[in-house]
């Protein structure tokens, strides 16, 4: 759809024009010249589309490292105050953002770790949400598995890497993808924790819909929409062996 | 299997799709060599203004660097229609060089210019728009060039451009920009936008370089043309006349700064060129990596809003001259120069913050530098407008930085909440900085005391606006407040009008709400602060009304033309101020019948006084007569957690002064009173003004004209109400209530529900 | 012996350590200074007592926003549980069918909140495409986010977002029951609704816990739409507690913030406790 044509459907909307909005579902003069405008004229695009895979792929290292031997220990290992932990990691998880917003970046200025990409990164990392999701996992293989194995002499090191981690696969792969989709929509920790614009991901790029960039902004967003879309598309079977998993009960 | 092959497909198109991403991106290497602290060296900025008397009404045309390293320039003024300036010692001297005046033949007027590396010139001219007056700098009719060798022989040179030999509509095309090329060709631009390469002897075209968009600059370098445009920078060899591969890493470096060339001009070395711009200037070197910044815009006038750059030449001391050409059409000439003792970067610096930009603020930035070489201000704008932060991230994000410590040192206070920021001991008291120009009366103390709190002073206005009405004096008798306006404007809806308008606005609402919401809403809020429902649905009645009677009359073809207008207006004004621009030519011509809007500049006092003048039935006054009301466009504060106190006294005592409250940009009037009558020194406006006949010249108001309005001045004491909140509640239910599509009753209700919860907040 | 046991207990321990060392620094140390800042002004410095508590309780803001957020979680949860478990009860048992229909149900989840936005904005506007429909078929539209519609509007996008989630978990669960025990309540009478309520529903129950939370967590996030498209100060009947968050974090009322956030943390305490006493059993194991 050209700019013009789009700005003159959205027009009711964008400005103050009478009539409605239009959607033909296929655009009557087909062009791809603000997907191309988009691709190759503008340098910030692809700084920020840069960051945001990055960003997301740092964060989804890091999660694994992190999160899957703490689900699995909550999940499987006996841990002092295990349950009270747990509650606390679940309140943890239910915090909204803006709550903490003011103690996290006086955290992380502390840290000097404003202004870098570490400031998201970091705090994405020590989410409880993976823990939470993936210790349902591990709580549905069945225990005689393990029992079995530890009759073998294997030690919880060997347990873990030998037989938790392929038997939760797919929860953890189903994770991971939730987490992608969530962390490439990040849009309030990098507006505040990061000033310098060359960091920003590409969340951050859509601009105000106005009339003149109409076309710019509806691609922007088709682009920012293909790879969560195909990341969902790829791993889709996993998420769904992995959501299913944590409903399974013994 | 289809599953295998969907999953396939979808992660191969994923990582095709990273990869090109990742592959298109390029590195741009920046350097700045301007070192960190401690490091010694930068390009300072200096008055470089040419000793020589150029006369009265001067322009320059052209200004080079020839190959004996002389400096050379060509100008005009009132009396003389060229003259050529030399200078052998790197422009601190210049002599005359001798010229025949006659090589403009009687009655032209010189239009471009061109000087090449050996001094020969090449210029054109045409007649003046108004025969007699040359000073005026539009020209008519067909537009002729001549070459004027070293020894000043004249050889005219017959250029045939599309649309240069016959013209309908009386323009013709011309070439602007002259360049002469080593080789001795020509070079200019037409009015389609390319680039002509002219044959200096047969003046036919041996190239044409077109683009489509708008070239800010180009400049020749050997055989190379270097054009820079909208969207990069191009370069072409001109003896075949062939592009060459584009200069990729000067266009993204330009583009991923979203900075435009405003000028461009050769280095000494082989390949090498100097640009410049708002940001500063810089060299490069063709097929190079890197884009080296010589001189940072921001510490010196570069960074100015009104300062438009003419000529950059590199001298032979490796030091740059720019003219600059300002608002009001004078001339300045600056030199940078390598200074290798001072501190590679200021000493002090403090931050200024602002949730929305200001020329006025850039433009007192930018001469506080010069004055002051061992301060940095820097200006940090909330809302830039080119990406998704809203109002509310702004104000998030330094509501937090305020918290860690890490806050601005002054703030430009407009659409911040002052009266929280007091509570919350995040301001000082600058009584003591304004008590100074208070003892010496220089200041509308019953504006700038407008926020004052138990005799401290947290926040001051240091430009304001005055809602402003303009019309018949039998007229103006009439109106004092909302209903008599409405009544008003009812009446001559019910008379009908033979042509033109009521008030300058046709369809868009937003206009009207900007005229009136500055009288109005203040009113509809109570003392404690609660919204009173009655006045404001009372407000929202009688702007129906208004709306509603304006709408009434139109013929179809003026309807579009304002319809144009108002888009205009509304896309690119975004502040809701600019919004009620006044425009005092509308009401003599009778485009309107009434004139409602902000003054906001003595350009505004000028062209009220003229109208006036020019027919005395007419005459103006404060919008609603018995309301002292001002709109405080830039308020200032001082934050109490400052890092640097004195330098930001000294930059808040600064703004106070003469020099930044002459600063005049339509951001508003100056609240010093010494600068607010400096306007009554006489100002030639001809050339601002682009006026084309004598009748019609406007002339600087008349010391008692001045006085008049400073007398209403004197006595604004209140400011308008500024939430931005509210206006912006207020905003989403104004057009569907003006137009209809939600009734009065709805509009308030909503508006009231959202004032209630956001004055709920607050408890 | 009680020895191994406790080394066996600190090699378990180092299993969660590292999330335990990083959620501390960056989760649970920021809450712990909200909770500070909730017993002192706004600027840090005095002690205040309770006074920001019980400003916060008197405030009609925060207990409008309360209210909306209560009855929007209220209303979400239920409906989402019922919803999603009705769709996974026709999807296994083949009655709705198909590998596509899942599909249909979880892309939601994958389109970024700025392309939702957008598709709002053009759907729900004033001269929005919703409008355009409804003034085809000659009924007269509204702006629709400035309406009590605005509430249904987020709930509808709510529930179509986490909607395919959450048949999946259910499907899961349903697929867990051994077809045995519906073939004996067969034989001994009960009929489909009565093997559903006596069968299907127990077995699900752990199911609920994880589902609950998901969804509470999910109710959450739709804030950021809600705040996208209609700004800090939208219909009332979708002011919520975050809308008020961000208000007085933009106003700089951070005392009265704190204060709301620990009381708002304290009451999802109590619920998720009471959801693990009601429907946990959550570590048998």
């Amino acid at each position: 759809m050209g700019t013009q044509e789009l700005s003159k459907n959205l027009a009711p909307v964008l400005s103050n024009e009478s009539g409605y909005v239009h959607w033909s579902l296929l655009p009557s003069s087909p062009t791809l010249k603000s997907y191309v405008e988009l691709l190759l004229d503008s340098p910030e695009f692809f700084v920020m589309f840069w960051n945001s895979v990055k960003l997301t792929f740092w964060i989804l290292i890091g999660q694994f490292v992190v999160g899957v031997p703490a689900a699995w220990g909550f999940a499987r290992l006996q841990i002092p105050y295990k349950k009270v932990l747990f509650s606390l990691y679940v309140v943890l998880m239910l915090m909204p953002f803006q709550v903490t917003m003011l103690s996290n970046y006086l955290t992380l200025d502390q840290l000097n770790l404003i202004d870098t990409h570490y400031s998201i990164t970091l705090p994405a990392i020590f989410s409880t949400f993976p823990v939470f999701i993936m210790h349902r996992f591990f709580c549905s293989i069945p225990e005689s598995i393990m029992e079995a194995a530890r009759l073998d002499g294997a030690n919880k090191f060997q347990i873990f890497v030998l037989l938790g981690i392929p038997l939760g696969a797919s929860g953890i792969a189903a994770t991971l993808i939730l987490g992608f989709l969530e962390y490439w929509n990040l849009i309030e920790q990098p507006l505040i924790f990061i000033k310098n614009k060359t960091l920003w991901p590409l969340s951050l790029y859509l601009p105000n819909i106005s009339m003149d960039k109409a076309g710019l902004a509806f691609s922007a967003s088709v682009i920012a929409l293909i790879p969560p879309l195909l990341v969902f598309l790829a791993g889709q079977d996993y998420l769904e062996a992995g959501i299913a998993s944590t409903g399974l009960k013994e | 299997m289809k599953r295998i092959l969907k999953r396939t497909i979808a992660l191969l198109l994923l990582s095709i799709l990273i990869v090109t991403l990742v592959g298109c991106k390029k590195e741009v290497e920046k350097t700045n060599n301007q070192g960190g602290n401690g490091a010694k060296g930068r390009y300072i900025e200096e008055d470089g203004s040419f000793p020589m008397d150029l006369g009265n009404g001067f322009n320059i045309y052209a200004f080079e660097r020839l190959e004996d390293d002389s400096l050379r320039i060509i100008s005009s003024n009132k009396d003389t229609p060229i003259e050529v300036y030399a200078s052998n010692d790197g422009g601190n001297t210049w002599e005359k060089v001798s010229i025949d005046a006659s090589v403009i033949p009687e009655g032209k007027r010189i239009d471009n210019a061109a000087i090449d590396k050996k001094g020969n010139m090449f210029i054109s001219y045409g007649a003046p728009l108004d025969p007699n007056d040359l000073s005026l700098a539009l020209l008519s009719g067909k537009i002729l060039y001549e070459k004027i060798d070293v020894d000043g022989n004249v050889t005219p040179l017959e250029i045939i451009l599309p649309g240069s030999e016959e013209s309908e509509d009386g323009w013709y095309n011309t070439l602007i920009a002259l360049k002469i090329a080593n080789n001795g060709d020509i070079f200019g631009i037409d009015d389609s936008g390319s680039v002509y390469q002219i044959d200096p002897t047969t003046g036919k075209n041996k190239n044409i370089y077109s683009s489509n968009q708008y070239i800010y600059d180009y400049v020749l370098l050997d055989n190379k043309l270097v054009v820079a445009m909208d969207d990069g920078v191009e370069q072409y060899d001109i003896t075949t006349g062939n592009q060459l591969e584009n200069l990729e890493i000067l266009s993204e470096y330009l583009l991923s700064d979203s900075s435009e060339v405003s000028l461009m001009t050769a280095g000494s070395k082989e390949n090498e060129l100097y640009f410049s711009n708002q940001k500063g200037l810089f060299r490069y070197i063709l097929g190079g990596t890197l884009v080296e910044q010589m001189v940072d815009g921001s510490l010196n006038s570069m960074s100015a809003a009104d300062a438009y750059m003419l000529q950059l030449v590199e001298k032979p001391d490796g030091s740059f001259f720019i003219l600059y050409q300002n608002f009001q059409g004078e001339f300045h000439l600056m030199t940078y120069s390598y200074d290798e003792n001072i501190s590679a970067v200021p000493d002090n610096e403090i931050t200024v913050y602002s949730l929305e930009d200001s020329s006025t603020v850039r433009q007192a930035i930018a001469l506080f530098h010069k004055a002051n070489p061992d301060v940095h201000v820097i200006f940090e704008v909330g809302i830039s407008g080119d990406d998704a932060i809203t109002m509310s991230d702004a104000l998030k994000k330094l509501n937090i930085e305020i918290m860690a410590g890490k806050g601005p040192d002054i703030f430009i206070l407009n659409d911040i909440r002052v009266d929280s920021y007091i509570d919350k001991g995040l301001l000082e008291d600058m009584s003591s900085i304004l008590g100074e120009y208070e003892e010496q009366g220089a200041l509308f103390e019953k504006i700038t005391s407008a926020y004052k709190v138990d005799g401290k002073i947290y926040a001051a206005p240091i430009r304001f606006m005055m809602p402003m009405i303009n019309a018949k004096q039998e007229v103006l008798n009439q109106i004092s407040n909302i209903e008599t306006l409405t009544d008003y404007i009812v009446k001559l809806k019910n008379q009908g009008l033979d042509k033109g308008l009521i008030l300058d606005f046709y369809k868009t609402s937003e206009i009207l709400l900007s005229k009136l919401y500055p009288v109005e809403l203040g009113n509809c809020f109570e003392v404690d602060g609660s919204v009173d429902g009655g006045k404001l649905t009372n407000f929202f009645n009688k702007s129906k009304e208004i709306y509603q009677a304006c709408m009434q009359f139109e013929t179809q073809d003026e309807l579009e033309k304002h319809i144009e207008a108002d888009l205009y207006r509304f896309k690119h004004l975004e502040s809701i101020n600019d919004r009620a621009a006044f425009n005092a030519y509308q009401l003599p011509i009778g485009e309107v019948q009434l004139n409602i809007g902000n003054i906001s500049s003595l350009y505004d006092i000028a062209h009220l006084a003229d109208v006036t003048r020019k027919d005395d039935s007419f005459s103006y006054q404060r919008l609603y007569k018995d309301k002292a009301l001002f709109i405080p466009s830039i308020t200032i504060g001082m934050s109490s957690s400052a890092g640097d106190k004195e330098t930001s006294k000294r930059f808040i005592n600064y703004l106070f002064g003469e020099e930044a409250q002459s600063i005049d940009l339509y951001e508003g009037l100056p609240v010093n009173r010494v600068a607010f009558e400096m306007g009554e020194e006489e100002k030639d406006l001809t050339h601002y003004q682009g006026i084309l006949s004598e009748a019609d010249r406007i002339i600087w108001p008349k010391a008692e004209e001045l006085h008049y309005f400073k007398q209403m001045v004197e006595q604004l004491d209140t400011p308008t109400f500024e939430n931005i909140l509210v206006i912006e509640a207020l905003l989403e239910v104004w057009d569907p209530c003006l137009t209809g599509n939600i009734t009065v009753d709805e509009a308030v209700e909503s508006l009231m529900k959202k004032i209630n919860i956001y004055l709920a907040e607050q408890q | 012996m009680k020895k191994i046991k406790t080394m066996e207990r600190y090699t378990d321990l180092l299993f969660i350590l590292p999330s335990l060392v990083g959620v501390s620094i960056f989760v649970l140390i920021p809450f712990a200074d909200v909770i500070r800042r909730s017993f002192l002004n706004v600027t840090g410095k005095s002690f205040v007592g309770i006074k920001n508590y019980t400003a916060v309780f008197s405030n009609r803001a925060f207990l409008l926003a309360g209210e909306n957020t209560l009855k929007f979680v209220g209303i979400c949860i239920p409906l989402l549980i019922i919803l999603s478990l009705l769709i996974a009860v026709l999807l296994n048992q083949g009655i709705l069918g198909g590998h596509f229909l899942k599909s249909a149900f979880l892309i939601p989840m994958a389109i970024p909140v700025a392309t939702i936005v957008l598709f709002w904005r053009l759907l729900f506007h004033q001269q929005g495409i919703l409008n355009g429909i409804l003034q085809r078929l000659s009924i007269e539209g509204d702006n629709w986010m400035e309406t009590d519609a605005a509430f249904v509007i987020l709930v509808g996008s709510y529930l179509w977002k986490n909607l395919g989630y959450n048949i999946v978990l259910w499907l899961a669960g349903l697929s867990g029951i051994p077809d045995v025990l519906y073939q004996a309540a067969e034989m001994d009478g009960a009929n489909r609704w009565k093997r559903f309520i006596y069968i299907t529903l127990p077995i699900l129950k752990p199911t609920l816990y994880t589902i609950t939370t998901l969804a509470f967590l999910n109710s959450f996030k739709v804030f950021r739409e809600a705040y996208l498209v209609a700004g800090a100060y939208p219909h009332e009947s979708i002011y919520l507690l975050q809308h008020l968050f961000n208000n007085w974090f933009r106003d700089l009322a951070l005392d009265k913030m704190s204060a709301a956030a620990v009381t708002m943390v304290i009451i999802i305490l109590i619920s998720i406790l009471f959801l693990q006493k009601l429907w946990g059993a959550e570590h048998e194991n």
